[in-house]
């Protein structure tokens, strides 16, 4: 389909693809969002590509509406960019005890074993749709159907730091304690987000995660040696 | 030289013109709630607009400078005391060094703005020294101030000053506890039947700032809305500063400063320019009534605004 264009009150622009949790349309998004970031057009804030959406913030008084505006037409016709060079990841996660408190809800919910949904939730390959909700949120999919649990009915006040969750055909890892929502079956001691470095995130959208089934202590052992290291 | 904290007051931040820039990897803006306000207070002590300074919530500061220097304060109306002198805000004063300055009765308003001349010198996180407490970005160890905290002030202003208390040309406020009711102006979020619905139910409610509302958004309360049916969970999109969000279970969320950069619930509506400062100003407890109006109106709303804003105090230029 051709891109929506609309307006969410006078800072904010939307660009809308058919919204799908789909890698080709977002790899659009991402192509979509580095052709506006190339016009390097005055009064723009903010370029955030979503999952099948993407949002410019500008500075209304500042910006030429006619050439932003000129620019977002065009992006139909953003020629469709194979960017070759995505990271992959290679995220340890240890799926045991107090680090996974929903894994025998999401194996209840599934009916399968809870070795099962540790063998379905690391042995796929994801994709980094998009980066959002809290500094260095990763959202991945797709989540195999049998296991994508969804939200819990009560969010935990309380999630922390590393957590990996299951929101339906969405998982993540949560960078920061924080409140959430999502099913968590597991957790990382690798820092998925530091201010001090450039990028300040370790996953991109569209690049390639899987994760990797580690024992406690070796998340013990992990930690200590991340401390400094990405958080 | 600094300013050293006495005592923080109930939730006191440092904030510039917010980090923007960085919402593609998750990290949201902040800045004041109240902008407009952030930029007077700068512009009575011949900062630029967005020069770093402290945001207070409901309840003040007191501190003291280690030099000799000028504070400008705006937004929320505070009863102030200087060395013993009375001041009611907004004004803008000479501070001794060493003398106490505290913060007493609040009038109106929910935050209020304390600008020092030359600006607090933090080190920036990211393009910016805005305090996100969530994310422990900016400020002080990305956290609210505390008893004992000594910011470093930026160089002397050259500019001229004068004391002055502005007691005109000011926008009305709510007043605490008096039941007022705020009417913020908002954009529709699109012209498709389901938004019009929901804008129009928007717009026939008053709804009450609920007590867990804070920087990130305010959760809107009491309005007995006819929402239609329909669009509860979408695809996660970009989010924007203003925007009414429509969660399913009705009881929608106006989203702020610290506004998370992503969501899931539609977002009906959007506050225009000129809304911002007011709604920056609401609290828990306060009334707030939607009213749909035209990009022309809301145009010529921010023009009056921002000539209201120079006529009081011109912006100053680096």
């Amino acid at each position: 389909m051709r891109p929506r264009i609309s307006r969410l009150g006078e800072e904010t622009w939307v660009v809308e693809l058919e919204p799908s949790l789909d890698p080709q349309t977002n790899d659009r998004v991402l192509a979509m969002a580095r052709a506006i970031d190339r016009q390097k057009l005055a009064g723009v804030l903010d370029i955030v590509p979503a999952i099948a959406s993407l949002a410019v913030h500008v500075e209304a008084d500042l910006i030429d509406e006619a050439a932003l505006s000129a620019t977002l037409e065009h992006l139909a016709d953003v020629p469709f960019e194979e960017k070759a060079q995505r990271a992959s990841h290679d995220v340890p996660v240890c799926y045991e005890g107090a680090h996974a408190p929903d894994l025998h809800a999401v194996a209840h919910w599934s009916g399968c074993s809870t070795s099962e949904v540790i063998a379905r939730h690391s042995g796929i390959e994801y994709r980094v749709f998009m980066i959002g909700f809290l500094p260095g949120f990763a959202y991945l999919g797709a989540v195999d159907d049998r296991i994508a649990a969804p939200r819990r009915a009560v969010p935990r006040l309380k999630v922390p730091a590393g957590s990996v969750g299951i929101a339906g055909r969405q998982t993540g890892v949560y960078p920061l304690e924080s409140p959430g929502g999502w099913q968590i079956v597991g957790r990382t001691p690798i820092g998925m987000f530091d201010p001090r470095r450039e990028p300040p995130v370790r996953m991109q959208a569209g690049d390639r995660v899987r994760f990797v089934p580690i024992d406690p202590s070796e998340f013990a052992r992990l930690a200590a040696s991340q401390e400094e290291a990405f958080r | 030289m600094s300013v050293e904290i006495v005592r923080p007051g109930m939730f006191t931040t440092i904030q510039d013109r917010g980090r923007w820039g960085f919402q593609r990897w998750g990290v949201p803006v902040s800045g004041p709630m109240d902008a407009w306000s952030a930029r007077l207070a700068n512009r009575l002590v011949g900062n630029p607009d967005g020069t770093t300074l402290l945001e207070v919530t409901l309840r003040g500061p007191e501190f003291s400078l280690l030099r000799d220097g000028w504070i400008g304060v705006t937004g929320a109306r505070f009863d102030v005391e200087i060395g013993g002198r009375q001041w009611r805000s907004p004004f803008v004063a000479r501070a001794l060094r060493d003398e106490l300055v505290r913060f007493g009765n609040r009038q109106d308003g929910t935050r209020a703005y304390i600008s020092f001349d030359g600006g607090l010198a933090i080190t920036p996180t990211l393009g910016s020294a805005s305090t996100h407490v969530r994310a422990g970005l900016g400020g002080v160890g990305g956290r609210a101030l505390r008893a004992g905290d000594r910011i470093s002030l930026g160089p002397f202003g050259v500019r001229r000053l004068e004391e002055r208390q502005i007691d005109s040309g000011l926008p009305a406020v709510p007043k605490p506890g008096t039941g007022d009711t705020a009417t913020l102006d908002v954009l529709a979020g699109g012209s498709d039947d389901w938004t019009t619905a929901a804008v129009s139910a928007l717009c026939e409610t008053t709804f009450v700032v609920s007590a867990d509302s804070d920087r990130m958004g305010y959760r809107l309360t009491g309005g007995q809305a006819a929402w239609p049916e329909g669009r509860s969970a979408l695809l996660s999109h970009p989010v924007a500063l203003g925007a009414v969000q429509l969660p399913a279970g009705g009881d929608p969320i106006l989203l702020m400063a610290d506004r998370q950069t992503t969501g899931g619930y539609a977002q009906i509506a959007a506050l225009t320019r000129a809304s911002r400062s007011l709604a920056g100003q609401l609290g828990p407890g306060d009334r707030i009534a939607f009213r749909s109006t035209s990009w022309s109106d809301a145009r010529e709303a921010h023009h009056r605004s921002e000539a209201a804003l120079d006529a009081l105090a011109p912006e100053v230029l680096t």
